[in-house]
């Protein structure tokens, strides 16, 4: 299985990984980087192939949620790289993508004038090829290829994605988050045991505290500023965070009476609710089970953004777009408020290193904006992560519940990586990685083969473990003992209740060579009872201390007449020597087995191990060839064995 | 051979509860019952003839006890329809499975059996304060107080906690995903285009997968996921739980020429049109509407159209009004359940818009929700032409309305009447696919002119039973009701599959030919080690773990191994688990060589006793014997043969095992081994 970052490898930003399992190729996530304008700010595609095809190189695409660093060069790729193969994104993230691209679009080309950017038919386009994926649905890409979403909690409609082709298996997580929040519920997926999980690391290596604390600590701040006439500049995207802080804000202002007026920028706030209202389903369920008497998208206190009103004086509370401060609103409002230090910029989210808000947050006080501007930075500059990402322990529990066998780690910095990387070896023993882009990693997948299971075997064992089992959980695991039969390529593999296997299943090994020269028969003059054999044998390895010896014999009944039609014998001949013969021959195909035939009686093996045509007045008058051998010699017994059920059938 | 038997246990044709049995798991598939408002004056015409045998129907308690209620290991729900005794069977018996439906299913399923639960109460009150007065006639009054006084009736089955509780049992799923209630059955359902979240259910055992059909329909004009045909072509065996009864279907005399698919989807968006046309020619006369129909499945579609139409034609907007505790509730679920609805709809959500036209009629305060005709005077409603919606069984209701209606008219002046300015006009429109109901109503009701009955009949034929079967590539055993049987059996001899009938409380049993292997993963591991021996098989030992829905073998962990059995284990088996015994491949005899020395007085040490107690402890069954030379041997009785220890071999230095099959030996010589391990 081969794993290739394209982007987000040892970095934030582009989530972009190239995964091959059973020969297909799944890309997870076409993001972009906010941190570049030039073409650095895409994935570098040319890793996949040079020539341009990529339908044929790629199975299918992948889009785990509508953050623009995961889903920003989806048009680029199909509608100017030309990747016409199937995308699979969920139906909200289907719904919400194309409108963050249509706004990030529109400030790239139509403020900044940049050319050669995806159009906004480009857009249209590419979400015309896009296939919903639906949460736990398992949807066949292929004959081979399955693809099944799992709830990762990070946006409305964020997916974990669970892919699986012959026996490798990997789950992209893209990004997800373990606790619940205000309006989204928490990531889960099944033990699915994959070969590889690939996981984000944003906040690998920091333990957050409450949620609860955070709120309270957020709103308590909003209040002071505005309680001091200052005004509050929350930028974050317009789909996400945004609706949790303003879910946040109205039921504070609802239940303080404050009147201080709060907006929201960019004209999408309508449009942007109503997919929170149309899809109130990936949402949690409290906020399911109160839709009915008002659903909490249907904000009363939040009132759209004019630009003119960034001058007005007075308190006010303003979410703006886009989180990162680089570009549009955000940025524009920034400039105006962030000379005056009554005035607070609260940061909600994550910023891409490069762009006006991680220069902020990392404390400068002159920030340049663009060549000509330079801003002085005096307003109160407050970090709250309300980004809805996993922490370490979030992370841990994740890789726990799917129990991956390899871990590889993407989209995170590469210091915190390393922590986190020695942290899971250290508590999983598994393997993890953390390649940058570019980097081509191959993982040897401790393949899980396909078998197929006697039933009888496991109605045992079912029936064994619940008599066991004094309380009545749940049977997860039982403890199971049969005889394992490997498939070839006619047969699959199977795992067998003892009493049902046949050695005569057993496909002929390979490796035994047929060497005529080494045949040796050597004739014994007469053939010797058991009895004296064995006894032979037990005195063959005294030392000082007697060995003792355990004896075991089995018949094989057969059926004569059909053996002997199937070995083509003359209706005089005796079978039981003719199957004897034929055993013979078989046995001696292999150079290391010392094999003595003893007159068409009795074929020795070994020490110890006789096979033998037993005396027709014995208990049994059936057709049957004896067999025996002693305890030291056991595998040599089963070989000679299996050769007898070869020839007996 | 897997068998499965099946025994339906509701009387109805429309309702079912089936009881399946799978070998050794037990499930049921849908728990329907007709409601108490049905059945209790008009059982339909099977349920009356198999009353006297079976015995009280009115009671789905007598036919619920025959179930061994703590073997059945789930249940699968198909549509909201089929969900009435849920709350019954989760509360009131052993039953402590899960239980299976869609989200929209347990959404729904909540209001209507909440609204079941509303109009059973009202008609127990009702019929109680009418014991003493007049009675109409019907026996219907009379049943139902019988029912009150001596075992209660079915509504006393539950109450509405119990349907809250019932609901919170329920998981949901989605269309196409996997479940697995029990380790070696899996169940799936595909959507069957009857009503919003409406599935049919096909559940896998062994390889061998049978297609539960429940209520579903090929018409793609209404507002629900269409019919996805997957499921037919997948099954080996096909369970048709719900077939239209000819005998009891209205209006599908014409039916019984065009049987293809298209056609009903043309016949059922014909009857929305006259439906929706009616409605419309009557608001354009300035008149009042009454829709007869639940304020969910259909009722919506009708509901959607006419308001489409309203806006298109640029008529004066009615007031629309829904007389139902439940149904603000069902159509805010429409609204954001889109992901269930057709294709045209879905379309809609990535605008986004909402589905249904209610969520901008509510915006414009032209919709309005009473849930009951108390509640109704309590409200503000403007006058004027008013659109409003009863669900059937709310009979006084619709009464209410019909005569204060018909009071209007006769008031009405005839200048009113030729301008059009009065409420001269009213029309009732009835889109119940159950004629027979639709029948008890109309009587009820004594008016003629004014109901437009138009049974939108969406389920399955028998003839889109037949057409189901040309797309069943795999079926093997098709199993349908007997009433469809009949008229299928001539025309199906040729076909690949065996047909079965099944009737009402006979359980059919049909053996599916199958390989009895169930999927399993193994460790590679495991596979890896057995080949760098050279080995094909071998005895292995292990755990399974269940978990996805999945099978998988594991090494067992050398630590915990330990621990639970508290054994030294084989050595060579560094990594965990056992390869022992048969080889096939070419090793030299040193190398075969790996059981240990053993000494004699190791062997002395033994007595049969000792050794018969110990092979015991490791799970074989070993007895003392006497063999005929007078020695004590053990004698080991396993699955396939048998095998005789004897501890003197007449030579004083060894044992001699004597296995009457190979399968036995197995077992023998490895639990020996373990056993004579343990005491060195």
């Amino acid at each position: 299985m081969k794993v290739v970052p394209l982007g987000a490898g040892q970095d934030v930003g582009r989530s972009c990984v190239l995964v091959t399992l059973g020969g297909k190729t799944i890309m997870f996530d076409c993001g972009m980087h906010m941190g570049y304008n030039d073409e650095r700010r895409f994935p570098d595609f040319n890793f996949i192939t040079t020539e341009g095809d990529f339908t044929s190189r790629i199975d299918a695409v992948v889009i785990t949620h509508f953050h623009l660093d995961h889903c920003g060069a989806l048009p680029h790729f199909t509608e100017q790289r030309g990747y016409h193969g199937p995308i699979y994104m969920t139906p909200p993230t289907k719904a919400i993508c194309p409108i963050l691209l249509e706004d990030y679009r529109k400030i790239t080309v139509e403020r900044k004038g940049e050319t050669g950017f995806f159009t906004s038919q480009h857009i249209k386009d590419c979400m015309k090829k896009v296939v919903p994926l639906h949460l736990h649905e398992t949807v066949w890409v292929d004959d081979e290829l399955e693809l099944r979403a799992y709830y990762a909690g990070h946006v409305l409609g964020a997916a974990m994605v669970y892919a699986r082709c012959g026996n490798e298996s990997v789950v992209y997580t893209g990004d997800y988050n373990m606790t619940p929040d205000r309006h989204l519920g928490a990531a889960w997926i099944d033990k699915v045991r994959p070969d590889v999980l690939i996981t984000e690391t944003t906040y690998g290596t920091t333990i957050r505290d409450s949620k609860r604390s955070r709120e309270r600590d957020f709103l308590e701040k909003v209040h002071s500023c505005v309680m001091r006439g200052g005004k509050v500049l929350i930028p974050c995207f317009a789909l996400g965070r945004a609706q949790e802080l303003c879910i946040l804000i109205e039921t504070y202002w609802e239940r303080m009476g404050l009147t201080v007026p709060v907006y929201f920028s960019a004209g999408l706030t309508e449009k942007a609710n109503r997919y929170y209202k149309l899809f109130i389903n990936w949402t949690n369920q409290k906020v399911k089970e109160s839709f009915v008497d008002r659903n909490p998208f249907d904000f009363k206190y939040i009132k759209p953004w004019n630009r003119d009103y960034a001058d007005l004086p007075g308190p006010m509370v303003l979410f703006a777009t886009p989180g990162m401060l680089h570009i549009g609103t955000s940025l524009e409002v920034f400039r105006k408020w962030a000379p005056d230090e009554r005035n607070m910029l609260i940061m909600p989210g994550y910023c891409v290193a490069g762009t006006v808000g991680a220069k902020v947050l990392s404390g400068m006080k002159v920030v340049d904006i663009d060549q000509y501007t330079q801003v002085h930075v005096n307003i109160d500059v407050q970090n709250l992560s309300f980004s809805a990402h996993a922490d370490a322990k979030g992370i841990m529990e994740l890789i726990r519940q799917a129990s991956p066998r390899n871990v590889v780690l993407v989209h995170g910095e590469k210091s915190r990586m390393s922590y986190l990387k020695s942290k899971i070896m250290g508590e999983f023993g598994c393997p993890c990685y953390d390649p940058a882009n570019g980097e081509l990693l191959e993982i040897e997948a401790g393949k899980d083969m396909r078998a197929l299971m006697s039933d009888r075997l496991f109605q045992t064992a079912w029936a064994q473990e619940q008599q066991r089992r004094q309380e009545l959980a749940p049977i997860t695991e039982l403890p199971v003992k049969g005889v394992l039969l490997l498939g070839d390529s006619k047969r699959l593999t199977r795992l067998l209740d003892p009493s049902e296997f046949d050695l005569d299943e057993a496909p002929v090994v390979a490796s035994a060579r047929i060497n005529p020269d080494t045949q040796d028969t050597n004739n014994f003059a007469a053939a010797e009872s058991l009895d004296s054999v064995a006894a032979d044998n037990g005195l063959a390895g005294s030392d000082d201390e007697q060995s003792a010896d355990i004896r075991f014999s089995t018949r094989r009944v057969f059926d004569s007449a059909q053996l002997s039609e199937r070995l083509g014998l003359a209706d005089s001949a005796n079978v039981s020597s003719a199957a004897l013969a034929a055993i013979c021959d078989l046995l001696t195909v292999d150079p290391r087995i010392p094999l003595q035939t003893n007159g068409a009686k009795v074929v020795r093996l070994g020490q110890s191990v006789e096979i033998s045509v037993p005396d027709a007045t014995s208990e049994c008058e059936l057709p049957s060839l004896a067999i025996s051998w002693c305890w030291e010699e056991e595998g040599l017994a089963t070989q000679a064995l299996s050769a007898m059920n070869r020839v007996l059938g | 051979m897997p068998r499965i038997s099946i025994v339906p246990f509701s009387p109805s044709d429309r309702y079912h509860l089936l009881l399946c049995e799978l070998d050794d798991t037990m499930f049921i598939v849908d728990c329907g019952w007709p409601a108490e408002n049905d059945s209790d004056d008009a059982q339909t015409d099977r349920g009356k003839q198999q009353r006297g045998s079976i015995g009280s129907l009115d009671d789905p308690r007598d036919a619920l006890g025959t179930i061994n209620w703590e073997r059945v290991d789930f249940i699968l729900i198909s549509n909201y329809e089929q969900i009435r005794l849920l709350p019954y069977i989760t509360e009131y018996t052993a039953f402590s499975g899960p239980v299976y439906a869609t989200e929209p299913t347990k959404a729904y399923g909540r209001c209507v059996l909440e609204e079941g639960l509303s109009a059973a109460a009202k008609k127990r009150y009702s019929a109680s304060t009418s014991a003493s007065t007049s009675r109409n006639g019907s026996n219907s009054s009379n049943s139902v107080s019988a029912g009150n006084n001596g075992r209660g009736g079915q509504s006393q089955l539950y109450s509405k906690r119990d349907i809250v509780a019932a609901m919170e049992k329920i998981t949901d799923v989605r269309h196409n995903e996997t479940v697995s209630p029990v380790p070696f059955v899996q169940a799936y359902t595909r959507s069957s285009g009857y009503c919003i979240g409406a599935g049919n259910w096909s559940v896998e055992y062994k390889g061998h997968k049978t297609a539960f059909i429940s209520t579903s329909t090929f018409a793609t004009c209404l507002h629900p996921q269409e019919w996805d045909g997957k499921i037919l072509s997948e099954a080996q065996a096909i369970v048709f739980c719900d077939a239209v009864d000819p005998a009891t279907s209205p209006g599908n005399d014409a039916a019984d020429d065009v049987p293809t698919a298209s056609w009903q989807n043309v016949q059922v968006s014909q009857r929305l049109n006259q439906l929706c046309s009616t409605a419309i020619s009557t608001l354009k006369q300035r008149g009042r509407v009454l829709l007869v129909g639940e304020p969910y499945g259909v009722t919506q579609d009708v509901v959607q159209l006419a308001a489409e139409n309203i806006l298109a034609l640029n008529l004066p907007q009615p007031q629309f009004i829904f007389v139902s505790p439940i149904a603000e509730r069902t159509l805010q679920f429409g609204n954001i359940m889109g992901e269930w609805l057709c294709e045209g709809k879905q379309a809609l959500l990535y605008l986004p818009e909402y589905p249904f036209a209610d969520k901008e009629l509510r915006k414009k305060g032209h919709l309005h929700f009473v849930s009951s005709l108390a509640d109704l005077a309590t409200k503000n409603i403007p006058q004027g032409n008013w659109f409003v919606v009863i669900p059937p069984h709310d009979i006084e209701s619709i009464d209410h309305f019909v005569r204060q209606w018909h009071q209007d008219a006769q008031r009405c002046s005839s200048a009113d009447m030729a301008s059009g300015t009065g409420l001269a006009k009213f029309t009732v429109l009835i889109h119940d696919d159950d004629a027979a109901r639709a029948q008890r109503l109309v009587n009820r009701l004594s008016i003629g002119p004014e109901v437009t009955f138009v049974p939108v009949a969406r389920r399955f034929t028998f003839h889109s039973i037949e057409q189901c079967l040309a797309a069943a590539e795999r079926a093997q055993h098709v199993l349908v009701p007997s009433h469809v049987f009949a008229r299928l059996e001539s025309q199906t001899k040729s076909s690949e599959f065996r047909l079965f009938e099944f009737s009402y409380m006979q359980a059919t049993t049909v053996d599916l030919d199958t390989d009895r292997h169930l999927p399993l993963e193994v460790q590679g591991e495991m596979a890896r080690r057995m080949r760098e021996k050279g080995k094909q098989h071998g005895l292995v030992e292990g755990k399974l773990t269940l978990a996805a829905g999945k099978i998988r073998l594991e090494c067992l962990d050398e630590a915990s191994r330990n621990s639970e059995d508290g054994q030294d284990q084989v050595a060579g088996a560094g990594a965990g688990f056992r390869v022992t015994a048969a080889t096939t491949a070419s090793t030299t005899t040193s190398a075969l060589a790996t059981a240990p020395a053993l000494k004699k007085r190791d062997l002395d040490r033994w007595t049969p006793e000792r050794l018969a107690e110990e092979l015991g402890e490791v799970g074989l069954k070993a007895t003392v014997v006497s063999t005929p030379s007078q020695n004590k041997a053990v004698r080991v009785v396993v699955a396939g043969g048998s095998a005789t220890i004897c501890m003197d071999n007449g030579n004083g230095n060894g044992w001699s095992v004597d296995c009457s099959s190979a399968s036995a030996q197995w077992t023998v010589i490895d639990s020996l081994r373990r056993v004579l391990k343990a005491s060195l």
